[in-house]
């Protein structure tokens, strides 16, 4: 190759625009130009200068606004990857009778319950609930602590208590947020081999002991302590969700 | 997640009819997603914030007239060809294909040496950003392509409607061109002005 056609593809070469056989050909001769071999350092400095500069213009976001204004777009991002609205429809299918659920529920057991009873159900109900969805409703998809935890921060007005338990067998799944006791909640989820363990965290003013309830056949452990109640429900046996409960209260 | 949340936010159709909302969706899939690219290429062209603005806005009404015959699945080179073809029709006209510029380029060139590769890698951002904006469009236009859109020859030269070997022989001359420049802008803050003499012819 002569440096005449080398300078014609030195350009093409440093973009990675040559096939095989013409980069062959190409180091063959900066191998033994010195010429050639400067130009191409000099193309690569000015690449790097070019890139190192950062002369991208971002579109400022009041052009996105008036685009989507003409364009009789709706300002907030509605559109909907098509696979997601399945979820959605069974999501909105799920929560439509849970909320039915909730409300014959609530409507046959409002007069002669106590308090901790329909708590008790409530639980209950959000970790059936949860079973429908896809996923268990899932929000965050984590099993560490330091992604789940911030999450949760800009949620809710409080902070609430994760811990990840895998060492002991119990492994932290993720975490949504749930509606209980007339407020929005943090609700962590941790794997007992296939079982879920729901854990529900909201602040009180209230302290009270372990409470143990059996509900529709699922077990359910509550207490209140340090301004924060726990409910813990899962379809687990008792003996080892009473471990689990252990578990967390050692850390809280 | 509350319930309440979903219907809200599932169950706006607004009064549109449904095709309009699946238009904007697969609009807003291929093409109002590359933004950021149409607003580069428009700010590169009209050099000025606000030109580039409204040049990008009625590219994307174009685009969003033109969709329904859009086939491809690469929305970001047909938006940026409608960027093209916008700025050529109605700001500018068809790009010349030579300048004045070309006659002065090699004359503030000097030998190839060290120096000159440590100068092009110590220039700064303003120095390039400068530059860049002093090339004549048709050689401005594909380094902006290449370098700050990351495109291939091959985009490019279905973007500028241009052969592939003239895609290569405009990068390679629009390098040139800013390496000149970076090296006069060199020697010019450095206080010789030898950069600025070249020009003018000595």
């Amino acid at each position: 190759m002569q440096c005449q056609e080398s300078k014609k593809i030195l350009d093409a070469y440093v973009d990675n625009e040559v096939d095989l056989m013409q980069s062959v050909a190409l180091e063959e001769h900066l191998a033994g130009c010195a010429d050639c071999s400067q130009t191409l350092e000099s193309r690569r400095a000015l690449k790097d200068s070019i890139h190192n500069a950062n002369l991208r213009y971002a579109a400022p976001p009041e052009l996105l606004k008036s685009v989507r204004k003409s364009l009789r777009m709706p300002e907030e991002r509605t559109s909907v990857p098509k696979w997601q609205w399945f979820r959605m429809a069974s999501l909105g299918f799920a929560a439509a009778t849970a909320v039915c659920a909730l409300i014959v529920a609530i409507a046959w057991f409002a007069l002669h319950t106590p308090a901790d009873q329909k708590m008790a159900q409530q639980v209950a109900d959000n970790y059936i609930r949860s079973m429908m969805m896809e996923n268990r409703g899932v929000d965050v998809v984590s099993s560490d602590m330091h992604t789940v935890k911030p999450w949760f921060v800009p949620r809710l007005s409080f902070s609430p208590q994760v811990s990840n338990f895998a060492d002991k067998g119990f492994p932290l799944a993720g975490g949504r947020l749930d509606y209980l006791n007339n407020q929005t909640v943090a609700t962590l989820i941790y794997k007992r081999n296939q079982h879920y363990i729901d854990v529900f965290q909201y602040p009180t003013t209230n302290n009270s002991g372990l409470k143990e309830r059996q509900e529709r056949g699922y077990n359910i452990v509550g207490w209140a302590r340090n301004g924060m109640q726990y409910w813990v429900v899962s379809e687990l046996n008792l003996s080892e969700l009473q471990q689990f409960v252990e578990l967390l209260k050692s850390v809280n | 997640m509350l319930p309440s949340e979903f219907c809200l936010r599932g169950g706006t159709p607004g009064w549109f009819g449904v095709e309009h909302q699946e238009k904007l969706q697969k609009f807003e899939r291929l093409v109002l997603r590359h933004m950021d690219s149409a607003f580069n290429l428009a700010r590169w062209f009209t050099r000025n914030q606000e030109d580039a603005k409204d040049l990008a806005q009625e590219a994307f009404l174009r685009a969003f007239n033109a969709f329904d015959r859009f086939e491809g699945e690469d929305g970001r080179v047909w938006l940026l060809t409608i960027v093209r073809n916008l700025y050529y029709t109605s700001v500018a006209r068809k790009p010349q294909e030579q300048t004045a510029f070309d006659e002065e380029i090699h004359s503030a060139r000097e030998s190839f040496d060290n120096p000159e590769v440590q100068l092009l890698r110590n220039a700064d951002a303003q120095a390039v950003r400068e530059g860049i904006e002093g090339l004549p469009p048709e050689f401005r236009e594909p380094l902006v392509l290449r370098e700050l859109e990351g495109l291939s020859y091959k985009e490019i030269a279905a973007i500028m409607e241009l052969p592939l070997g003239t895609v290569m022989s405009r990068l390679a001359r629009a390098r040139d061109h800013l390496r000149d420049s970076l090296i006069a802008a060199g020697k010019g803050k450095s206080g010789k002005k030898e950069g600025q003499n070249a020009v003018s012819g000595k």
